[in-house]
């Protein structure tokens, strides 16, 4: 997928944890639009549902403008899933990112 | 992280924000609206084809979260077939409205749309009438 990003180090972290950033999108579509069309929950760091409308001041620190922050996308596995289930997440994410890329004004 | 409220999105902002209307850019568009800010994460571009004073097509293009897409999906269907000055009276109240409401956060970053067809209007008018046009230019 073009303009994907991982954010962090892709050795010295978290097994079960992902932290992706799209460009021209923004974090809660995504989580909204994954859990509506497709039953997938994800994080977004943007916290755009959160009080403060803020994106991660992680990524902010690290560098990163307000545009390319909003795109924050966090997957992390539980108790729960199954391997099976990962193709499927998969292309849940491909799927919502090409149409909310779809209607971008970015 | 630490508080993750429901979004609290009524049905219509979630059927506009599954389902957008008038997705795109109208191609040699007669004015273009473009509003938002990237730190806020919203940015948004209403473009308009007018004919006899009326808009007969609406489009639009959203960077932003579900309302942020949502309102300006209601906003080209409010503005679909208005006279300028019908269209130019849509507040940012009346989108909310026409979506039953939206979370009071969403109200002042994400509804912008209104804004954005406003925009469009003035960018109409500056090309085809002239800055000395219905409105008084802007200081």
């Amino acid at each position: 997928m073009p303009e994907l990003f991982l954010t962090g180090s892709p050795y010295k972290r978290l097994p079960v944890h992902l932290s992706f950033r799209f460009s021209r999108i923004e974090g809660e579509s995504i989580l909204l639009y994954l859990d509506t069309a497709f039953n997938v929950q994800v994080a977004s760091g943007s916290a755009c549902s959160s009080r403060t409308l803020e994106p991660s001041h992680v990524l902010l620190t690290l560098g990163l403008k307000h545009e390319e922050a909003h795109g924050l996308m966090i997957t992390m596995l539980g108790l729960d899933n199954t391997i099976e289930e990962v193709p499927f997440v998969t292309d849940a994410i491909t799927k919502t990112v090409e149409r909310l890329r779809a209607i971008t004004a970015m | 992280m630490e508080d993750f409220p429901p979004i609290g999105y009524s049905k219509k902002v979630m059927d506009h924000f599954m389902n957008p209307r008038n997705v795109g850019s109208i191609e040699n568009p007669d004015g273009v609206g473009r509003v938002g800010n990237p730190v806020c994460g919203d940015i948004m571009e209403v473009s308009i084809k007018v004919e006899k004073n009326i808009i007969n097509n609406v489009k639009f293009k959203t960077f932003g979260c579900g309302s942020a897409i949502a309102t300006a999906s209601m906003v080209t269907e409010l503005a679909q077939g208005k006279t300028l000055e019908e269209a130019e009276k849509i507040s940012r109240q009346d989108v909310a409205d026409e979506l039953d409401g939206l979370p009071p956060l969403k109200m002042h970053c994400s509804n912008l749309a209104a804004d954005a067809l406003h925009k469009a209007i003035e960018d109409y008018r500056l090309k085809k009438e002239g800055i000395s046009g219905q409105k008084e230019p802007e200081k």
